[in-house]
C-alpha cells in the first residue's frame, strides 16, 4: 500500500504538440547529434517521445510531489511508428502503478506513469509511441 | 547479421556539461532542478548536479539505431527498456557498448550498457528489434 494507491488511474490533461523540424534539431544536438540533417521530412530520435512528459509533471503537482525529490528510475517505449517532423502529438498520461519500499535512507515510492503517445498526421490520428515511466520519490 | 553472445564494443559518447544539460532540459522540456542547480541538488541530498536519465537513454538507443540501421529494412524497432541504476555526473564520460543476448526468426534481443569512467555501470538497456 502507499499513500497514493488511491489515486491509481487519476488522469492528466490531454495535451497537444506541433513536431517541427527546429524542436527535432534542437533535440538531437542536445544529445550530441549537431551537424546538418538533409533528411526530409527530419525522423524523430527514438527518445523524443520524452517531450509528452507535461502530464506527468502535472500529476506531480496534483499529488503534492515536488520535483526535486523525484527520480527518473526506469523507462520503457513500445514503438508502433515513427514521430517525425509535421506531426501533431497527442497525449494524455495516468498513474498506472505505486509501490513502496524501504531502503536504509527511509521510504521510496515508485509510481508508473503511463503515456500513449499518439500522432495525428494527414488527418490521420494513430499510437506512436506507448511511453511507461517509473519514477522514484526519494523519502 | 548479428549472432547470438556477439559482443558489441563500448564506444565513447559526448562528456557530460553544464552546456549539454541546459540544452537537454530545454529540448525535452524536463523542469526538475537537480538536473541544472548545483544548490537544489545538494539540498535534496545529492552530491551535486545530475544528469538526466533520459540523456543516457539517448546515447543508449542512438547505439541502438547504429545496430538497427545495419540490421537492414527487414527489421522494425519494437521496444526498448531501460533502468537508470547508477547517478551520472558533470564531467563523467560515458560510453555504451553490451551483447547481442538472442536471435531468432521473430525477435532480435541486445543488452545494452551505459558505463562511466570508472567502470560503473549506470544504465542498462534492453532493444527488441522484430521483423517488419
Amino acid at each position: 500500500m502507499s499513500v497514493y494507491t488511491d489515486l491509481l488511474g487519476q488522469a492528466s490533461s490531454e495535451f497537444k504538440d506541433q513536431v517541427s523540424r527546429q524542436k527535432i534539431e534542437a533535440f538531437l544536438k542536445a544529445i550530441g547529434h549537431g551537424g546538418s540533417n538533409s533528411e526530409v521530412p527530419l525522423i524523430a530520435p527514438p527518445t523524443f517521445a520524452t517531450t509528452c512528459r507535461k502530464g506527468e509533471f502535472e500529476l506531480f503537482t496534483k499529488l503534492g510531489i515536488p520535483l526535486a525529490r523525484v527520480l527518473h528510475a526506469e523507462q520503457e517505449y513500445h514503438y508502433k511508428t515513427e514521430i517525425r517532423e509535421g506531426d501533431e502529438l497527442r497525449y494524455q498520461t495516468k498513474l498506472g502503478h505505486c509501490a513502496e519500499k524501504k531502503a536504509p535512507s527511509g521510504a521510496l515510492t515508485f509510481l508508473r506513469f503511463d503515456t500513449p503517445v499518439r500522432i495525428v498526421r494527414e488527418g490521420v490520428e494513430q499510437v506512436a509511441v506507448e511511453s511507461r515511466t517509473t519514477i522514484v520519490v526519494r523519502g | 547479421m548479428l549472432h547470438k553472445g556477439q559482443e558489441i564494443k563500448h564506444e565513447p559518447c559526448s562528456l557530460i556539461s553544464q552546456d549539454q544539460l541546459k540544452a537537454y532540459a530545454e529540448a525535452s522540456g524536463d523542469p526538475n532542478p537537480i538536473h541544472l542547480d548545483e544548490e537544489v541538488a545538494k539540498k535534496h541530498g545529492l552530491p551535486g548536479v545530475i544528469a538526466h536519465g533520459m540523456l543516457s537513454m539517448a546515447f543508449l538507443t542512438s547505439r541502438a539505431q547504429a545496430i538497427g540501421r545495419d540490421l537492414g529494412a527487414g527489421w522494425k524497432w519494437d521496444t526498448v527498456q531501460t533502468r537508470f541504476k547508477n547517478m551520472t555526473f558533470l564531467g563523467d564520460q560515458i560510453s555504451v557498448g553490451g551483447s547481442v543476448r538472442d536471435v531468432t526468426d521473430a525477435e532480435i534481443t541486445v543488452d545494452l550498457q551505459c558505463k562511466n569512467q570508472r567502470g560503473e555501470i549506470t544504465t542498462t538497456g534492453v532493444v527488441r528489434f522484430k521483423p517488419v
